[in-house]
């Protein structure tokens, strides 16, 4: 399944639904596992469990992944893996990385400084940045 | 120049600062330490400084003349000279005859705390009101010091008495501040921190009679420690946080039915809700008092926000707004009064102009000014309509609401979620001197503003990719200066051929839109800028060609007249649409379109006129079989007239509505339009 395409900084949402041998959503024996490859070199850039959307959407597991500086521009798949009544299943997608984007991400927070020689804007992102920029200027 | 502060925020919370007259800035959003920042720093710092967290020994040594009985506390002091609360109390020493007073085992301070020096504080024998500063070290190794000063001499030293005039314990009164609320204020020398977090992210799997509870796709932090798990329906005091495997323990087994997909929240004791603690006097920023703070309002509302105006602490709750006043001490003189039974929606939704502020709750917009509240959404109510359908705000994403004030043109913009982005990317706009509303389109997201604290202040916005913008110096988005606009060369899936290589690299994250030709109307954001090939983040829907005209930081803009009725006697009532405009210097277009009947397409204009042009550059320009009459605002006479012929309008059920709508995008120059008149129409009662 095609997830679209991101920038760095952006967060990729990725997404699976747990199905049982009928085809019908389930629910896994537990959180399946999920792998991010990069697609030139099959580099494995992230492994973890996903989490669950929402207990009312049976089987349905979405995550958000932080784009950050290691995901170089390029496509990757998401190898999903999951046990449904002891038999283990595999679901895939994929998302691509374009140009363009801060890792750093986007702003969520900001606060002008203003001190006796020069003026700041702290500003905190939602990659978990703290930063300041000094003597902000339009150009 | 970009600097960092700080790497340990939570992504998703927004932080909350003040400054406070120390020179420092505070902020926070409850989902780790209170930290501070000011200039001479590279870095921020936590706030506050850690207390002792274990007591030591005292003995006596050697034959002297210390008699007396004696107990002893140690503190930390850093860098600012900001003290810690005391250490637990060390052992009574009975000491009779003794050359000094040993203590062992004296805590070392944490690292990266910018402790400077330890003291230790003893009594004079016979009283333990009143502490004296008897050892003041800079070694910060050592566990072991020796106390030699004789009571008389210990009385010169520093004092530190333990309990004020009324009895109270203020032993506690330098205590960091809590890390558990996500908003702060500074009002009138303190500092106020209230609200509450909600951390659920993700989900975790809990055991019957396990302490144990593993998280997937969570995002658990060391505060947490302290606070309160609710999963299954039981609530649950976390006892510790391992960050590495994201597990928590709970100080007591979890009682519910072992599942692997619980959904949980991690949040504050319930009191907490809409508890607000303050700062101690005295510029005394960093200490705290455990229990300085003040219980507000309904118990099922929460406190969403702390907002200074006038001689006030306003303590906003989503329903209802308190205020907070005081005269030396909250504690003693400290009053909470309801101010009104209107909220707002977080802490970043209130503007203050003068003697008023506007806010946003979850009913609308309005203006609190000498306590009164003037509701002012009535017209714009349906934004507010949770289940309706089209244009209305996505309430998912309200953590990120924000208000930013223009004081040049009298605007305040509340930047909301209309769609499914996280992060707003409109804005709904209000003049408080005509008194109009406005929807705004960005074409990024605008996740944070603030304001200059200059003369004249100016609206600052937070964007993508670490980037600030502001209001009103260009007619673009993001960039000045040429080589901004021109013809396509050809297209790609996603890119766009200059015909000449001129984009800058400063153009990577503009928009950039399709003015004219093929494909016009479409909008994108330029991932890239090599040569004379720009690549967009998302695919065209049409894809341009050689007839397709670009302008890079295109503003793109909509205006709809109100609905008129036809004139029924088109004979002797000409229809027609006549523009007087502004004549731009650079090349520039506006599109006129006519709705008929409430109709969700335009009329055709050619059906009712051939294309005409009036040599090079015609004033209005019509496409074939198309839906715009463009308009060149490049010509100078700045007047324009399109004749409507009705005669073959008559479409079923004819009342004959018709509405106006002008679009287009913004170029090298603001687009002004001084006069917009249809002939042939007359009012329509609403």
């Amino acid at each position: 399944m095609w997830m679209g395409q991101y920038q760095a900084g952006q967060f990729a949402l990725v997404a699976m639904r747990a199905l049982d041998t009928s085809g019908a959503p389930v629910w896994p024996e537990e959180a399946p596992g999920m792998m991010v490859l990069r697609c030139t070199d099959n580099t494995v850039v992230s492994t973890r469990k996903i989490a669950l959307f929402e207990r009312s959407v049976v089987g349905y597991f979405q995550d958000r992944i932080q784009l950050d500086a290691t995901f170089t521009v390029g496509g990757y798949d998401v190898l999903f893996t999951y046990k449904v009544a002891g038999a283990q299943r595999m679901q895939q997608c994929r998302f691509e990385v374009v140009a363009g984007g801060d890792p750093d991400g986007a702003i969520i927070a900001a606060y002008f400084v203003r001190s006796d020689q020069q003026s700041h804007v702290i500003i905190q992102t939602d990659t978990g940045i703290c930063a300041r920029h000094k003597n902000p200027r339009l150009y | 120049m970009l600097s960092l502060l700080s790497f340990l925020l939570e992504r998703f919370t927004p932080c909350s600062f003040a400054q406070a007259t120390n020179g420092y800035v505070y902020f926070g959003n409850g989902m780790t330490s209170l930290r501070k920042w000011r200039d001479t720093l590279s870095m921020a710092a936590l706030a506050g400084v850690n207390t002792p967290n274990v007591g030591f020994t005292i003995a006596g040594s050697g034959s002297g003349t210390i008699t007396g009985t004696y107990r002893a506390y140690t503190r930390f002091v850093d860098e600012d000279g900001n003290f810690s609360a005391l250490s637990p109390v060390s052992n009574e020493l009975v000491a009779s005859n003794v050359l000094s007073i040993v203590a062992t085992g004296v805590v070392t301070p944490p690292a990266g705390q910018r402790i400077v020096r330890r003291q230790i504080l003893r009594n004079t024998s016979g009283q333990f009101q009143t502490f004296y500063v008897d050892i003041d070290s800079t070694d910060l190794a050592t566990s072991t010091f020796s106390m030699s000063r004789s009571d008389n001499d210990l009385q010169t030293q520093g004092k530190v008495p333990l309990f004020d005039t009324l009895g109270s314990d203020i032993a506690d009164r330098m205590s960091p501040p809590r890390n558990d609320k996500p908003i702060i204020a500074h009002h009138l020398g303190r500092l106020f921190l209230g609200g509450q977090v909600n951390a659920s992210q993700g989900h975790v799997e809990v055991t019957n009679g396990s302490t144990t509870v593993q998280g997937v796709g969570t995002d658990f932090r060391a505060v947490f420690a302290g606070r309160v798990l609710y999963a299954g329906g039981g609530s649950y005091s976390i006892s510790s946080v391992d960050l590495t495997n994201q597990r928590l323990t709970l100080a007591t087994a979890y009682a519910g039915t072992t599942d692997k997909f619980a959904t949980f929240i991690v949040r504050s004791a319930p009191a907490e809700r809409n508890t607000v603690y303050w700062s101690e006097a005295g510029g005394n920023y960093d200490g705290w008092d455990p229990s300085s703070g003040v219980a507000v309002g309904d118990a099922d509302d929460e406190v969403v926000g702390l907002m200074p105006f006038g001689s006030y602490l306003y303590i906003l709750q989503r329903r209802a707004t308190y205020r907070f006043t005081y005269n030396k001490d909250p504690a003693t003189d400290g009053g909470v009064f309801l101010a009104t039974r209107r909220g707002a929606v977080n802490n970043r939704v209130w503007a203050i102009d003068g003697p008023r502020t506007f806010l946003m709750d979850e009913r609308g917009f309005y203006r609190f000014e000498d306590g009164q509240v003037t509701e002012l959404s009535q017209s714009i109510q349906d934004l507010f309509f949770r289940d309706r359908r089209g244009l209305s705000i996505n309430w998912k994403s309200a953590r990120y609401f924000h208000a930013s004030h223009d004081e040049h043109d009298n605007t305040v913009r509340w930047f909301v979620s209309l769609g499914g982005d996280r992060l707003p990317r409109n804005a709904i706009a209000y003049n408080y001197r005509t008194q109009a509303w406005w929807v705004e389109e960005f074409p990024f997201p605008v996740g944070a503003s603030a304001s200059s604290n200059t003369i004249p202040a100016f609206p600052i916005l937070g964007g993508p990719n670490k980037r600030l913008y502001t209001f009103g110096s260009d007619s673009r988005d993001g960039i000045q200066g040429g080589g901004l606009n021109g013809k396509a060369a050809s297209a790609g899936i996603a890119s766009l051929e200059q015909r000449i290589a001129e984009a800058p690299a400063a153009a990577v994250g503009l928009p950039i839109a399709i003015t004219a030709g093929r494909g016009k109307g479409q909008w994108r954001t330029i991932a890239a800028v090599s040569g004379t090939t720009l690549r967009v983040t998302r695919p065209w829907s049409i894809r341009p060609d050689s007839t397709s005209e670009y302008q890079i930081g295109a503003i793109p803009w909509s205006w709809t007249s109100r609905l008129f009725r036809w004139i029924e006697w088109e004979s002797s009532n000409r229809r027609r649409v006549e523009l007087l405009y502004q004549p731009t210097k650079n090349r520039a277009a506006l599109d006129a379109r006519l709705y008929l009947d409430r109709a969700k397409e335009p009329i055709r204009w050619d059906l009712t006129f051939p294309a005409r042009g009036e040599g090079d550059a015609p004033v209005v320009r019509y496409e074939a079989r198309g839906v715009d009459a463009s308009v060149n605002l490049q010509n100078s006479a700045g007047h324009a007239a399109m004749q409507v012929d009705g005669s073959r309008e008559r479409t079923s059920g004819y009342p004959g509505l018709v509405q106006l709508e002008l679009r287009g995008f913004s170029g090298g120059d603001p687009v002004a339009v001084f006069q917009i008149r249809l002939d042939g129409v007359e009012s329509v009662e609403d």
